[in-house]
């Protein structure tokens, strides 16, 4: 059976930064939400991820915590000092702390969704969709 | 005196409780893998999920790939699981007699091979640890278990006190007969998952579980080995005053 179609309508249009070491993953999630109507940008760790928010100003922004160069977490909140209205899925493999534990500490720290991975394309692009929806319909979803 | 009864069930409580300190070990050191793991897991079902995409008039192609993606679904739960047991608390320190857990240790090792002999010297001094006794039980079935594994016909056991400045220490040292170790061997001896008896099922995880499970108890673990020359483990634990 194919793949579910995405749900584009909160999705068209709006430009997705996505921060990501492995290039499989950077390119997956890439055509996720290219697929899903999104502008896609891409950088493969939190200093050109950085950069690359200051220069476009995305609408949201898809960041690993674990990588190279600046980590995560201090990327994405250097991105919500500049822009506290982005919307900001933090994904993470967990490491010496855990998943959930890594999570817990990027949603304190700005993100406004969390995601373990792994994870199916229907379920990241959904995370997004939702953060565009109005606070009553997220709270239907 | 305690009933056999009672003992029978006390005993039942011990082995069960080491076991879960076993787990919680094991969990806590594939627990550090884990990230690597979901990063893999996630890239297989990623790309399964594009290759999908690609194949969308072949449904055969696309339920083959399903499967995939549900395999590794499951591999992620199984992750996600030792997660979980890394969590386990491991325990309190608590004073306890270092020579009757290596008796207990080596009469539990003599039930699983019965040929085997395990030579017990006397303690030189005092031999109290405070440490948590079931984790060190741990330690000491793995390094029992190793010593067994090199060739070795004869293992001799010996508990001692060490002093040192700080108060001492409680030494327990497991000598065996066996084929020794090469110095690369030797270096790789206590890496998780590292094993010279890859064909025989083993999966490696014996000395790292010591080292781990010591390092909770405030103590070391030593190899002195050599080819020919046997192997002698010692195991370093803080004395109980």
């Amino acid at each position: 059976m194919p793949n579910e179609p995405y749900p584009t309508a909160a999705l068209a249009g709006q430009i997705v930064l996505i921060i990501e070491d492995d290039p499989i993953m950077l390119r997956t999630l890439a055509e996720w939400f290219q697929q899903a109507g999104c502008k896609v940008m891409v950088a493969r760790d939190g200093a050109e991820g950085l950069a690359q928010f200051q220069a476009v100003r995305p609408d949201a922004v898809v960041t690993d915590i674990i990588m190279p160069n600046r980590e995560g977490v201090e990327t994405l909140m250097a991105i919500k000092a500049l822009d506290p209205r982005v919307k900001i899925l933090a994904i993470s493999g967990g490491g010496r702390l855990g998943s959930s534990e890594l999570l817990t500490i990027a949603r304190g720290l700005g993100a406004d969704a969390v995601m373990a991975k792994p994870f199916r394309s229907a379920e990241v692009v959904n995370a997004v969709a939702r953060l565009f929806q109005p606070v009553d319909d997220r709270r239907q979803a | 005196m305690r009933a056999p009864a009672a003992l029978a069930v006390s005993s039942a409580a011990n082995e069960s409780l080491v076991r879960a300190k076993r787990m919680a070990l094991t969990g806590r050191i594939a627990a550090g893998a884990s990230h690597d793991l979901n990063n893999l897991l996630g890239k297989i079902i990623g790309l399964a999920e594009l290759a999908m995409d690609g194949a969308a008039d072949r449904p055969d192609a696309c339920a083959e790939l399903e499967t995939l993606i549900s395999v590794a679904e499951k591999g992620a739960c199984l992750v996600g699981r030792l997660e979980r047991c890394s969590a386990q608390p491991i325990g309190e320190p608590r004073p306890f007699d270092l020579a009757a857990l290596v008796e207990t240790a080596c009469a539990a090792a003599e039930a699983v091979r019965p040929t085997f002999a395990h030579a017990r010297q006397p303690s030189e001094g005092a031999c109290r640890v405070m440490a948590d006794e079931a984790l060190l039980r741990v330690a000491l079935d793995a390094v029992l278990d190793n010593a067994s594994q090199w060739g070795a016909s004869r293992i001799v056991i010996q508990c001692r006190t060490v002093p040192m400045p700080e108060g001492g220490v409680a030494e327990v040292t497991v000598r065996d007969d066996g084929t020794g170790m090469e110095q690369e061997i030797l270096a790789q001896a206590f890496d998780p998952f590292f094993t010279t008896r890859q064909s025989s099922g083993a999966a490696g995880m014996g000395l790292s579980l010591a080292r781990a499970a010591v390092a909770e108890c405030g103590g070391r673990i030593e190899i002195e080995t050599s080819p020919g020359a046997g192997t002698i483990v010692r195991l370093a634990l803080p004395k109980s005053v």
